[in-house]
This record gives structure tokens, sequence and C-alpha cells, in this order.
């Protein structure tokens, strides 16, 4: 914040300042600041992954090889891994979807908590099983 | 007793270009408030500290501010119950608000959007006047005396990261405050209020991240609130009553 004498000899505010980051420290983050920030970051997960995937598969119009080229990258097991990944960031962005329809609806409010956690745990169970499912394209 | 190590978010608008942490050492015993320890900073180790307090037991609202990041009334926090033997205590003043000195904020934009609100009962002049007193059954006036029980103290104004982004946003007391009036039996000016707060610089920029909820210390719930006047501003847009 700067200061300006004023006529008087006194001093005008002429910027006031806000403390800054103060949502995003870990002492103010609570489960539903978690939830949103989640919500949020796998939101902004999902455009960045759609992009690519369009991408990927628009490999197609170039021909059958560069296809065939596109898909052999993408099915290394670290993108096998990160399919896993994928369901369960497309698990949580559901479940937590859902969560805030039901706020909207009026129902679950005051148990908003516990709903976070269904929803987390829902989304960690579908990364863990996908994993389990892909389990042999992993090596 | 124990020493209690004390970090204070320092601002003074006639010297500093900006704010600083300074660190203070108090004694502590178990009753000690975060009151008391600022109490004792200003007496005994650096007079200019300047903060708000009035009544010293949660009813006036006035030393509301951030203790290790989350807003609590100073006057009804023990030192003790919130930090532990060796961790520091960083206290701050409230955020979403600009800082006037040390840790009193401006409060005006608060002020300013409950007033937006029209924070009273409006009788509809039309209507016929009961003959003796207006009755409100008893639950209904206990459901609102949860939403009346608001000390605007300015913690879950503080404590909302949508506040954070928009300074437009009317902000989580004076949606709970709009829906106290609007539950309100006696009010006849539910719809008029549902149109000051139905747009998205009202009810509709809550993203339900319940920080207002988590931070009231007189157990306000602003986001049940503002998901009920939600349910009510639809219900209202599609020909219904909203009650």
């Amino acid at each position: 914040m700067s200061t300006s004498p004023t006529p008087g000899g006194g001093y005008r505010i002429t910027r006031p300042y806000k403390v800054g980051y103060t949502h995003i420290r870990p002492g103010a983050i609570d489960t539903g600041t978690l939830a949103w920030l989640l919500h949020r970051i796998t939101g902004v997960f999902l455009v960045v992954y759609l992009l690519m995937h369009i991408f990927i598969v628009g490999q197609g119009v170039r021909g059958q090889e560069a296809f065939d080229h596109a898909l052999a990258f993408v099915q290394k097991p670290v993108f096998v891994f990160l399919d896993a990944g994928l369901a369960g960031v497309v698990a949580y962005h559901a479940f937590n979807g859902l969560r805030i329809v039901v706020f909207d609806l009026g129902w679950g409010i005051r148990i908003q908590k516990g709903l976070f956690w269904v929803s987390f745990l829902g989304s960690v169970a579908v990364f863990l099983g996908s994993l389990y499912v892909v389990r042999d394209l992993l090596v | 007793m124990r020493t209690q190590e004390v970090r204070l978010l320092r601002f003074n608008p006639e010297r500093d270009a900006e704010p600083h942490y300074e660190t203070y050492a108090i004694e502590i015993i178990e009753s000690t408030t975060v009151l008391d320890a600022i109490i004792s900073i200003k007496d005994f180790q650096d007079g200019t500290l300047t903060f708000r307090r009035s009544c010293r037991q949660g009813i006036c609202g006035s030393c509301s501010m951030r203790v290790n990041d989350k807003e609590r009334l100073a006057c009804n926090t023990r030192v003790e119950e919130i930090i532990k033997e060796g961790q520091t205590m960083t206290i701050e003043p409230l955020a979403n608000l600009p800082v006037i000195k040390d840790l009193v904020v401006n409060m005006q934009p608060f002020w300013k959007k409950y007033k937006a609100i029209q924070p009273f009962v409006i009788h509809d002049a039309a209507k016929p006047k009961p003959e003796k007193e207006y009755t409100v059954p008893h639950a209904q006036i206990r459901h609102m005396q949860k939403f009346n029980a608001c000390i605007q103290c300015g913690a879950c104004y503080s404590s909302c990261p949508i506040l954070g982004t928009d300074d437009d946003y009317l902000g989580p007391a004076a949606l709970a405050k709009a829906y106290r009036y609007a539950v309100d039996p006696r009010d006849d000016a539910t719809d008029e209020r549902l149109r000051i707060i139905g747009n998205e610089d009202g009810i509709w920029r809550c993203h339900t991240i319940f920080n207002c909820t988590e931070v009231c210390p007189k157990g306000v719930e602003p986001t049940y609130a503002i998901q009920q006047l939600k349910r009510m501003s639809v219900k209202t847009r599609l020909g219904g009553s909203p009650r």
C-alpha cells in the first residue's frame, strides 16, 4: 500500500492491500475447499485430456500409417497407467458433480463432508479397479 | 504457563509500503485467549498494534481475524485449544477486505452488500393487518433464529474463495440474512429480494465450498441458506410460490 501526505499533514490510503493466497494455504483448506479445488483441477485436466485425445484420434486423417504410429505410441505401459488415472479423474469429477447437483436440489447439505469422502474414495476405487483390469498391459 | 510465539501481520499506512510479519513471545496460561494474547502484546511490547475488540464474549463480532489461516473470533478462541506447544501462532487481518492498519480491515464492502439485500421485514401495505400481533409458528421462529444469530463479524466473508476473485459477489453473510427474511412469514418482499440476489453476483456465484459454514462462530449455515435460496429462485422463475 502506498500513502501520500495530504495538505492537512495526515495520510491518505491510495492503494488498499489484501492478504494474498489466503484460501489455498494448507491451514485454510477444509473438506469443502478440497472438494472444490479437486473439482476444478480435474475439470481443467479433462479439457486438456480431451484436446490431446482428439489430436491422437485425429491422426486418422493423415492416413493409416500415421494413425497406427500414434496408437502404438499411446499403448506404452506408462499410458496404460495414465488411462487408469484418467478413469479415476473422470470418476471424481462425475461423483463430485453429482454431490453438487444433490446440494442444488437442497439435499445432503449438512452431510457434505461424508459425501465428499464417498466421491473421493469411490474415485480411488475406480482408479484401483481400472489398474486391476489393465494389469497385464502395465509391463 | 508456557511461552508462545506469535507472528503478527503488521501494516502501518503511514510508514510501510507493504505489510510484513513481526514475531513476539508471550507467556500464556490455559485460559489465555487469542484476544488476551494480542492485548498483552499491545500493553507490554508494542503499543502501536491496532485491532478491533469490544465485548470479549463473542457477541459483538469485532475481533474476528485469521488465526493460523482460519477465521475465528479472537475473544472466544483459547490459544491452547488450537496451537500445540512449540507451534507459532500466526494472526492476520480478515481476507477479501482492504486493510486499514494492522488487524483492522475496512468493512465497507461487507456492509454495502448487507444493506443491498434489504435486511428488514417488509410488509405489503395492501395486505390486511392482523387484529393483534403478527404470529409466527414456533418451529419457524426456531429455524429463523439459526440464521438470525449472525453477529456480522465478517468471518464467512473472509473465508470465501469466491469473494477472493469476485469483489461484486454478495457474500455468505448477506445471502444468509436474505434467507432469514425469505422464510419469515411476516415478510412480503421475498420476490423482490430474490430479484436482487438471483443473479450471477448473488446466489448463483456460490460454488458450495462450505468455508463460511465451517468458520462461522455462531453456527449460521450460509451455504445451506444459499442453496435453499437457489431452490426458491428456481421455483419463482417457474411460476411457483417460493416457500
